[in-house]
């Protein structure tokens, strides 16, 4: 491979490197002013620093508007030839922090890349297109947050860092490093004595992340009862009509079931007899408003909260298995936004019995002798699907924290001045002792024009728990079955009674049972759930 | 040179300029108070058959 050394510091066959540093400020070269080293910074997910030092001419003034927000761009280039080649950009950014010297008449620049305010002037749309593959919720992030604060929300659900490139592009790259490395590090190229080592604490682990979601929302119901009635037939009607006993009014029928606030779906009329029998003689004007019976089907229309209880557990077994059980824990909700339920019951009532012309938001279509259940219409922020969103982003948070956590192990190197070190890349180290390959975690570019020493100081991450070569189960990442509306049978029956004699009161009464409590009140519904973090298990082998 | 500096000087450097990279807006979240509702009792109703 071709990335392992730069010539201008490593050298190129028995010849010595010599490089010079290229820092322009505003545009201008300022290499010569510079005095002391120039280091520049860079860390996963953070702004790149650089840190220099320039002397200005004798007898310049000094104003701050001249560099506070200017460009700076530094550069290393090979000069063994005398004149620059091999140019390498190792930083573009703005002045951040002068600070004055006036005893050494100097002026310290910090420098950053602008990262945070790079991604606090983008739009969300931007930010997203940053980051393919992250999951969003606003039940589980700050629906206001914007730049920097959403970018982190995303990459909080990717098992990636975004950070700038050295042209101050940002790019976003995988923890997971490339099966092929960029660059094979060996003794050869690594400085005597600098690989370093250091491996996680049990404590920084998290391998079981237990997730509750509560999702809270109403659905509609309906109970539908067979009501058939019948106080005379063909066999007792001349008798009926001997005792002058009183006929059923239909007009009764249907203003008791009314009163009794139901919605009378469907019903048919045992009609008079069209013939005389006994005493009695037909009289069609005045019959067909009677009835010897009825036989009829009456709904109610009532609503019920459901609060489903999502455990969800997401963890990584082999972790687990190798090092014990790290938890931690996330917590989420949401409530379906819907007219109180008392509303929703008026509108469905108030319209089915022809009192009000709005129709309800929803209803659910009766079955007789069932009581069925309907999902309403909840807005799309508190719907099914942003409740699915939200438990998915739940889960891959857990998951990149858990993948995240088993990042911590570090192994550091030094090397002359390598410009293609950067954070993008998967670098294979190979001492002997050690040999790992992971994903760039740091990297610390150091020039020391004076001394003519430049070095890069980087770390790796590698990810491990349980042994090199070990797999790990993954779940995808989708969201927990809800509950579904379902039917139950009516566990009672609708009564009716006429007092028809012609001593009573003539009253005609129907009864509904009461609604059971396990269809009105508030149905609290548990559902467990389990997910496989995954983890890549990066090499890491060392002999002592 | 000073390569050796002490790398919590770093992260600390890095985090001031990038203010906090990491922290999201996620805060735990629990359901609010629900309104409980009334049991709907049996339901009567009549009229007079004239």
């Amino acid at each position: 491979m071709a990335n392992e050394t730069y010539s201008g510091t490593s050298g190129s066959g028995a010849a010595a490197g010599v490089w010079a540093a290229i820092v322009t400020i505003n545009g201008v070269d300022q290499s010569a002013r510079i005095v002391g080293e120039i280091r520049v910074d860079a860390e996963e997910g953070a702004a790149r620093i650089a840190e220099l030092t320039i002397r200005p001419l004798a007898g310049t003034a000094f104003a701050i508007a001249a560099w506070v927000g200017k460009s700076i761009t530094i550069d290393i280039a090979d000069v063994v030839s005398g004149s620059p080649a091999d140019i390498r950009r190792l930083f573009t950014g703005l002045i951040d922090t002068p600070t004055l010297d006036l005893e050494l008449r100097t002026i310290s620049l910090r420098c950053t890349d602008n990262l945070q305010g790079l991604i606090d002037a983008m739009d969300n749309a931007a930010v997203d297109a940053l980051t393919p593959g992250g999951y969003h919720s606003p039940a589980i992030f700050d629906p206001a947050a914007r730049g920097w604060v959403r970018l982190q929300d995303r990459l909080s659900t990717l098992p990636s860092a975004l950070d700038l490139d050295v042209s101050g592009s940002p790019r976003l790259t995988a923890w997971q490093p490339n099966v092929t490395p960029d660059m094979e590090l060996t003794d050869a190229h690594l400085l005597d004595g600098s690989v370093d080592v250091s491996l996680a604490s049990r404590n920084q682990l998290v391998n079981r992340v237990e997730v509750r979601f509560d999702y809270r929302f109403p659905r509609v119901k309906a109970e539908s009862y067979p009501l058939a009635y019948q106080y005379v037939d063909l066999t007792t009607f001349a008798q009926h009509a001997l005792d002058l006993n009183y006929w059923l009014q239909r007009d009764a029928v249907v203003a008791a079931i009314e009163r009794a606030g139901g919605t009378i779906e469907d019903i048919t009329y045992i009609a008079m007899p069209t013939y005389a029998i006994g005493t009695w003689t037909p009289n069609p004007e005045a019959d067909i408003k009677l009835c010897m019976g009825f036989d009829a089907e009456v709904s109610f229309d009532f609503g019920q909260t459901i609060e489903e209880q999502h455990s969800i557990t997401v963890q990584a077994p082999n972790s687990i298995s190798a090092v014990g059980t790290m938890r931690e824990s996330l917590q989420g909700a949401l409530e379906g936004v819907y007219p109180p339920i008392q509303t929703a019951e008026q509108a469905m009532t108030l319209w089915k019995n022809d009192i009000m012309g709005i129709p309800p938001l929803d209803t659910a279509t009766p079955v007789l002798g069932y009581t069925v259940a309907a999902d309403v219409s909840l807005t799309t922020d508190t719907d099914r699907a942003a409740a699915n969103a939200a438990m998915e982003t739940l889960i891959q948070i857990a998951k990149v924290r858990i993948h995240g956590s088993h990042r911590g192990n570090l192994v550091r190197g030094r090397v002359a001045l390598n410009p293609a070190i950067d954070l993008d890349q998967t670098i294979d180290i190979d001492t002997g002792v050690v040999h790992a390959a992971g994903k760039c975690f740091s990297v610390s570019h150091v020039l020391s024009p004076e001394t003519g020493e430049a070095t890069t100081d980087f770390s790796i991450a590698i990810c491990s728990v349980a042994g090199t070569g070990t797999s790990h189960p993954s779940t995808p990442t989708a969201a927990p079955a809800g509950s579904s509306p379902s039917s139950t049978p009516l566990a009672s029956s609708a009564t009716a009674d006429f007092n028809y004699l012609l001593a009573e009161d003539h009253v005609f009464t129907v009864t509904f049972p009461d609604v059971e409590a396990v269809e009105r009140d508030k149905a609290v519904i548990p559902l467990a759930s389990s997910y496989s973090a995954p983890l890549t298990e990066d090499p890491l082998t060392i002999t002592l | 040179m000073s390569t050796d500096r002490d790398p919590q000087d770093l992260v600390q450097s890095l985090d001031r300029l990038s203010t906090g990279s990491g922290l999201t807006s996620y805060e735990p979240k629990k359901l609010p108070a629900d309104v409980p509702v009334m049991p709907i009792p049996q339901r009567t109703g009549s009229a007079v058959s004239e």
